[in-house]
This record gives C-alpha cells, structure tokens and sequence, in this order.
C-alpha cells in the first residue's frame, strides 16, 4: 500500500515544501526517492488504457476484414418453402452445392429450424409480408448468425450474415472491457485509499505541527498568516483574516523592529531574539518559503526562551552574588596562572597589595626578577593537590595559604589561592598560650586537688594537689575512673552524676582515699565546663580539704551544745529563781500583811480608847508607830501588787484600749475633779493585753499625771496613740513638773521615788508595774521629759489583728 | 439572850483578830452572840453537834477565815455547801487575801459573802453590820 500511497504525494507538493523546512534534510530525501517510482506507475495505467483502445480499434478492423472476407448467406424461398435460390457461399458452408437445395422444402432441408424464432420470423415474413431481422445461433453451434427475412415476390428472401467472429470479438471485447472496468474499480479504490492515508498522514503532520511545544507560523510579505500552529495561536491569538500585527499587538502599521522579513531579502536563515510587550522573550528563526504557487513566504519558527533567559538572569546574578561574596570575604582569593600571573584577585586581594598591573606576582609583590624562594604555592602544580602553608605578605602580616589545583574553563592549569589574615590570631595564640601556661601555673599552685572528668566519668587532668592527695601520678590517674579514689566510690558517682545533671554541685562531701590508706575528707565544689559550641565538655571539680575545718566545726559543736545546755541550765534556774522570788514576795507580803493589820488595827483602837491616858510624848511615839506600820502596809501592799502582774496566768488577748481607759477615768473623776485637770484624749485603738492590767497601766500613769502637776497650773493631759503595722503607741503626756533625763530609767525601778514622802506620797511601785505589765505583753515603756516642761510616758502593745478583734 | 440576837460562829485561829473582830462587833452595838473555834474540823462538829459540841446552838451565821488548821476555809465551805442541813446557813468569808472572791460561788447563791479583814477599826465595825444583815436575811421565819 506504501507504493500507492507515494505517487498521490505529488499533488501535495507545496504542503512538502513547507515541510521540507521543518523536517529538514532527511525529509527532503524522503520525498526524492518517493518520486520516480510514483511516475512509473502512473504512465503504466495511462499506457494500458491506451492498448486497450488500440485492441478494441484493432479488433473491430479485425471484424471489418472478417466482414469483408465473408459472404452473406443468401437464399429465396417459393411460397411453399422450397428453395428457389441458395447462394454458393451458403451452400459450401454447408458443404453442398446449390443445386442441391433447389425445390427442396427448407423444413425438410433443416427440420432444427422448425418451430424456431427462425421458423417463426420466416413465417411472419411470409404471410405477413414483414420484413424481419433477427439473429440466431446456438449455445452447441458456436455459430451466430444475422438474419434478415424480406417477403419478396416468389415468396421469402433471407440473408445470413455469419456474425459469429462478430460475436466472438465482441464478447472478447466485453470481457476486456469488464477486466478494465475492474481494474480500474480496483485501482480507484486503491487511488481512494492512498488518497485516505495521506490525508491521515496529512492530519498527523499537521497534528505534530499543532502538538509542537515551538511555534511555527507561516508570514506572507502582506503579514497575513495563512498557518500558524496551536502553540502560536495560543501565545498570539487567532489571526482570523487580520494581519500579524493587527491581531497580535494591536497596531495599525508593521512593528519596526520585527526582523521576520529579514530572509526575503538576504534568501537566507534569519535568527533573532524578541521581547514582547508582555515580558516574554522569543527565540526566532524565519526561514524564506515558496508557496506552492511560487509565491515568496517566511516561514517562522519561534521558541518562547523567557524562562531560559530568566534562568540565566539567575546564574548571572548567581555569579555575580558569588563574585559580590568573594569581595565580602576577609580572606583573598586569587587565581594565578602558570606564569605567576594574578588573573583573579578579590577586592580584599586588591586593598592589601593593589592592581598587579599586568605585572607577575613576585614583580609586583616583592619587586623582584624572579619567583621567591620561600614561596610554596607552585608546589601545588607539581603535586597536583591542594597544599597549605604560612606566608608573610609585602605588608608585614601573616597569613594562612590555602592553594588549590583549579583548571579553567579553558582547561589551562591555574592555582586558586585563598589567604587569611591570621597575624591577630598569631598573637591571641600567643596570648591565649602564655594565659594557658599562667593559668595552669595557678592551678598546679593551688591548694585543692583540682580534677577533671570526662562524661564517662574518667579523669582527664589533674593537678599537683590532686597527685598529692591520692598518692598517684598525673599519669596513673589519668583515664581512671574518678570514683575509685574515695572511700565511697558510689557516692563520689551521684556526685560528678548530679554535676552533669544539674550544672554544678556545691560543698560535696566526699572523702580521698590516698593509696597508703589515709583517708581526707573533702568538700567538692565542681562546675561542667564547655566546648567552644556549648556541649558539655565535662566536669571541673575542685577539692576543699576540710580535715581542719571538720576538727574546728567538731570543737565547736562541743563547744556550742555545752554552751547551750549552760545557758539552758541557767535559764531554768533563773526561771525557777524567778519564780521562787515572786512566790515569796508573794507569800512575804501576803503574810507580813496579818501582823501589820495587826498593829495597825490595834494602834487605831489604843489611840481611840486611850488616847487621853498619855501624855504628850507617848502621843507622839503612838502616832509615828502607827504612821510607820500604816506606810510598811502600804509597801506590802504595793509589793504583793507588783507580784501578782502575770500571777494570774491572764494571756493576752483582744482588747479595746478605748474602752479601758473610758472605765479607768471613770474610777478617776474624783481625782480629776478635784485637780480641774482637763483629759484630752484620742480615739484608742484594739492592742493584744489584759484588760485589768491595761487598766492599771492607764491608771498609774494618769494618776501620776494628775498627781505630779505643777502649782497653780491646770493639769491638762492628752492620752493618744500612733498606730504602726504590728504596734500600737500610747502616750500620756501631762504638763506637770517634768522628770530630768538622768532619771528616766530609774523612775521604772521598784519602790524607787524621786520625791520626799511628804510633798507627793506613794510606794514608788506604779511604774514598776507599768513597766512588767509592758514587757509581759511584748512591749515597752519610756519617758520623753525634761524638767519643769512636762512629760510625757509612752508605752507600745501589740496590734490585735483583724481576726482576733 | 433574846431569839432576836444572831448567832454567829466565828472560826479564827488568830486571837488578836478574833479579839479585834469582837471589839468591833461589841463596838457596833448591834444583837449578836458568837462562838469561837480555832480549826475547820471543830468548825464542821460545832455545826453538826458532834462529839464536845453535841449540845452547841445551831448559828445564825458562820464568820470563816480561810487560812485555818486542819481543815482550810474553803474545806470547811464545800462540806457545808454538800451538806443540805446546812447549806441554808449563811457564811460570811473574812479572810486576808483579796484573791479568793471565786469561792462565794461553792456556796448557794445570796447566802455568802467575801468579806476582806481590815486593820481600820471603823471599817471592821461596818463589817459587823454587814454581817448581821445577812444573818438576819437569811434566817428562817420562826
């Protein structure tokens, strides 16, 4: 089917043409060897129809000439049939003469024919005098014969024609035909065929076309587009009868900068780059292009490269980013020929030694004629690897060399050196080893077994101290497991254990066992320490030999608990004491009050039943005995007073200073009376006390107010009180006649009294009281005074809390 | 000696007081008659008439110091108090201590009194009055 397929190609010639463009050479090749055989075969067809009609002609001659060599057969029959005349031709063809015929009843003569189409046109002509033309002849005979019967006057005259050679070219003729007719029939199918798979073939090329990623148009110079692929449509538009630059970019006149008609002119391949308004950037190949009408056309070929030429924005910048960080870097970086010449340097290269100028590297490096001596960075051209080595630049300064092999794009051998400035690392170094050496120094110096441990627990240094305080060497112990130098090893491994959980231990004890035997107990204080990227390193533990310490703190613990037990002693004795004592003032003036009621009562009932019964003097002596015993009942009664603050056992508890005092000035008012004294008193306070013992606190320091008053000035008092967290102060201050400072302590003092009996009467124990009745509830009591300008006592109870109120 | 007077029983084993506290009584001139113990044991036989002091006056008033041999004052006042027979008779505590107040409350309620001793021979004799007052609130309708 291929062969037939071929010949049909021709008629599609220009489509091949365009083609051949795309397709290129192989194509092209294609198409020429597709050709000859396609007209071969085409000019058989043609050829044998022509035979054909050669034979038909020749075959109707060839009938002519049989024809003309034939005679008719020719007889007449009488009315009755019989033969009148037989022609010869007839008679010999049947192989008789003609005489033999003549009279005889055709019947007779071929009773085949009776009752024959024969018989039955001879008859008609016969009677009905009807001309007749008729054929006859047979499927046996192989003879066929034209037959034509006139009525003639003697009866019929008939004329056979022999038409079997006739017949016979004829239905050669038609069989010919019918062949022809077939293999025409077939050869149109196969034309029919051919003509559907180049249409396929056809449709898939165009499909390839339509499929094509690349766009392929077709320009005429008029820039109407007769083809553009799917591609092209898609990026472009549909031309729909509009031209390139009407439907493309909506202008009116051609874009002045397209290049597409470039090869009309040139003939040749035109190639150029386009950037569309819409930032697309096309790759363009127009190729001139006959039409099959012969009219010139570009064919044009575009590849859509914004990407591409994106990507290689990309790398460009790419470069120039990696070109921007080599003149970031504060390292060189130079690229030196085999001729020692810089054919790369970067800017930090440039700064520290300036522009080669052309100039090789030790020219003008070091001004030199030559390489120099001490330079390695050749090497690496002789070795083929990278090599690394120290250098001191033109400038003064050291520098780190790293020299690598590095072949060009070019493929000549080059050297990329990268320098780095280390001359201030040179010197931290130094620094950095001189503080090394001082800091070990200070550690081997130290006291205290300093040691360090790896996370697995082993030693990794030690120092001097540590050698001395086990009894093995700095090399013995280094790598040993740190527990087994003490007497508890497992307590020694909580201990580093707990460094690397928590970061640092503090004061650990432990004990070291030295390898004679001698145990020192120790506290450690241990730290982690780190690598420079903050993984724990491992543990600094520091030893405190506490053997003295431990003596001291034992000794002192002794000495403490002694002293404590001691103090405890004698606090119980005191309090017994005290106790004892104030039992027996209790007792003492509880019982010296009998006897002295005693004489007292009966002084009092002596003086009333015999006073008249002594003179002058015994008198007397009966008034000082009984003023006496009255006064020693008045001290007995103030000592057994001052004895039973506290006796009662009453704890402090919530009470409302204002409301003792209001009952204390109300057992006052006589006195207050009498005196004209004015109270100026302030809103009080709740206080933690008694309320009886408040209340004689208020009462003491009142009456002593009203009592110690000045002559002919009004007393005037002012109670009042500042409260504080947790402390309330009251004050009595009074405008009386003041007490000096040198005797503001003794005046708390029992029976103490800083006047004579007769100008202010007392026992001199009401501030004794105040005072325990204070500091029993947690407080204490002072005097602010100067004399002759009043005073004023203040005293300080706890505040009674909210809830406690 | 009329069934007007009061009776007391003083129970004191200090005669200068108990001297004292006659004077006073004598001297406020009111219609008393007293006996005298010095012990809380003989107290407690006086008022039940047992063994010497079988035939004794029952007393309109019992005038107790607490400080006294044998059996204490305040002995003597619970055995009276537990006592019915004689917990109708009223006490008069008079005693030198101003800190026992609390015992008045041994005692059914109006029918005892604290009563603090004195060396004043004026304020004694009040006291006397005192006492006679209460015997006389308390003694039972003849």
């Amino acid at each position: 089917m291929t062969g037939v397929r071929r010949p049909q190609a021709r008629t599609e010639k220009v489509t091949l043409k365009s083609r051949g463009h795309v397709v290129g050479r192989a194509g092209k090749g294609r198409r020429k060897t597709a050709e000859a055989p396609g007209v071969r075969k085409s000019l058989n067809l043609a050829a044998r129809r022509k035979k054909v009609e050669e034979e038909l002609a020749k075959s109707n001659q060839r009938l002519a000439q049989v024809l003309e060599s034939i005679q008719d057969d020719f007889y007449v029959l009488d009315r009755n049939w019989n033969f009148a005349y037989v022609s010869r031709q007839f008679a010999s063809r049947i192989g008789k003469e003609p005489a033999d015929f003549i009279g005889k009843n055709i019947w007779t003569v071929f009773p085949k024919h009776a009752g024959t189409i024969f018989e039955q046109n001879l008859r008609a002509t016969m009677e009905r005098r009807e001309v007749r033309r008729f054929e006859v002849g047979g499927k046996y005979t192989n003879a066929w014969y034209s037959m034509a019967s006139f009525p003639s006057s003697e009866g019929v005259t008939v004329l056979g024609t022999d038409v079997t050679k006739g017949k016979q070219a004829e239905e050669s003729l038609r069989r010919l035909n019918a062949e022809l007719e077939q293999r025409v029939a077939e050869r149109t199918s196969e034309l029919q065929s051919a003509s559907l798979n180049l249409q396929a073939e056809r449709q898939r090329f165009l499909g390839v076309l339509e499929t094509l990623p690349v766009m392929i148009t077709l320009i005429r110079p008029d820039y109407h587009v007769p083809f553009a692929n799917r591609a092209y449509r898609e990026a472009l538009g549909e031309a729909n009868g509009r031209r390139c630059f009407e439907y493309q970019f909506g202008r009116e006149k051609p874009c002045e900068e397209c290049q597409a008609f470039t090869p009309l002119k040139t003939g040749r391949p035109h190639n150029w780059e386009w950037t569309l308004p819409n930032g697309r950037t096309f790759d363009i190949h127009n190729f001139p292009f006959v039409d099959a009408d012969g009219s010139p056309m570009i064919l044009e070929m575009d590849v859509d490269v914004t990407e591409r030429r994106r990507a290689e924005a990309l790398v460009n910048a790419e470069r120039q980013r990696l070109y921007d960080v080599l003149d970031t870097l504060a390292v060189y970086v130079i690229l030196l020929t085999e001729d020692y010449h810089v054919q790369f340097a970067n800017r930090f290269f440039e700064e520290r030694f300036g522009d080669s100028e052309g100039r090789r590297c030790y020219e003008y490096l070091f001004r030199r004629n030559e390489p120099c001596d001490n330079c390695e960075t050749y090497t690496v051209l002789r070795t083929g690897s990278p090599h690394h080595w120290y250098w001191t630049g033109p400038d003064g300064r050291d520098y780190d060399i790293y020299d690598f092999p590095f072949n060009d794009t070019d493929g000549s051998r080059m050297i990329l050196e990268l320098g780095i400035d280390i001359t201030e690392r040179r010197k931290a170094e130094s620094a950095l080893r001189e503080a090394g050496a001082y800091n070990r120094s200070l550690i081997e110096a130290s006291i205290d077994p300093l040691v360090t441990i790896g996370p697995d627990g082993r030693i990794t240094d030690v120092n001097a101290a540590t050698e001395k305080a086990t009894g093995f060497g700095r090399s013995e112990l280094s790598g040993t497991d740190f527990c087994d130098y003490f007497t508890d090893p497992e307590r020694a491994r909580i201990g580093y254990q707990q460094v690397f959980r928590e970061g640092t231990v503090q004061d650990y004890p432990l004990e070291i066992r030295h390898r004679d035997g001698h145990t020192t107990p120790v506290l450690y204080n241990a730290a982690v320490y780190r690598h420079g990227n903050g993984e724990v390193a491992g543990v600094f533990a520091a030893a405190r030999d506490v053997t003295e310490r431990r003596r001291m703190e034992a000794a002192l613990k002794v000495a403490y608990e002694t002293l404590e037990r001691r103090v405890a002693e004698r606090t119980a004795e005191l309090a017994r004491s005290n106790k004892d004592l104030e039992q027996f003032a209790y007792l003492a003036s509880h019982d010296l009050q009998e006897p002295l009621r005693q004489v007292t009562g009966f002084g009092d009932l002596m003086r009333q039943r015999y006073l008249d019964k002594l003179d002058d003097r015994g008198q007397q002596y009966m008034a000082f005995m009984i003023e006496g015993a009255q006064r020693m009942s008045a001290l007995v009664r103030a000592l057994l007073d001052y004895s039973r603050v506290g006796r009662s056992d009453r704890k402090a508890a919530p009470v409302s200073a204002e409301s003792v005092l209001g009952s204390v000035l109300l057992d006052l008012r006589t006195a207050v009376e009498e005196s004209s004294a004015s109270i100026e008193r302030d809103p009080l306070p709740m206080v933690m006390a008694d309320p009886v013992e408040l209340g004689q606190v208020f009462q003491n320091l009142i009456g002593n107010a009203l009592k110690f008053r000045r002559e002919d000035v009004r007393p005037e008092i002012h109670i009042g009180c500042r409260q504080d967290p947790g402390t309330c102060t009251f004050w009595v201050k009074d405008n009386g006649i003041g007490i000096m400072p040198d005797l503001h302590e003794k005046a708390f003092a029992i029976f103490q009294r800083l006047h004579g009996q007769g100008k202010y009467p007392g026992t001199g124990i009401g501030l004794a009281i105040c005072k325990k009745i204070v500091e029993r509830f947690g407080g204490r009591i002072w005097i602010e005074s100067t004399g002759g300008k009043g005073s004023t006592f203040f005293f300080t109870l706890p505040a009674a809390r909210e809830s406690q109120a | 000696m009329s069934d007007a007077s009061v009776v007391m029983l003083v129970v004191e084993d200090n005669p200068a007081d108990a001297l004292f506290f006659k004077e006073a009584v004598d001297d406020a001139a009111l219609p008393m008659r007293h006996y005298l113990v010095d012990n809380g044991r003989d107290a407690l036989e006086f008022l039940r008439r047992q063994g010497k002091f079988a035939d004794a006056e029952r007393p309109d008033v019992v005038v107790l110091d607490l400080n006294i041999p044998l059996k204490n004052g305040r002995e003597v006042l619970e055995a009276m108090a537990a006592d019915p027979s004689l917990s109708l008779i009223p006490v008069a505590i008079l005693t030198t201590s101003e800190s026992e107040e609390d015992l008045v409350r041994l005692y059914p309620p109006g029918r005892c009194q604290y009563l603090v001793k004195t060396g004043d021979f004026r304020r004694l004799t009040a006291i006397a009055g005192r006492i006679h007052a209460l015997a006389t609130a308390c003694k039972p309708v003849a």
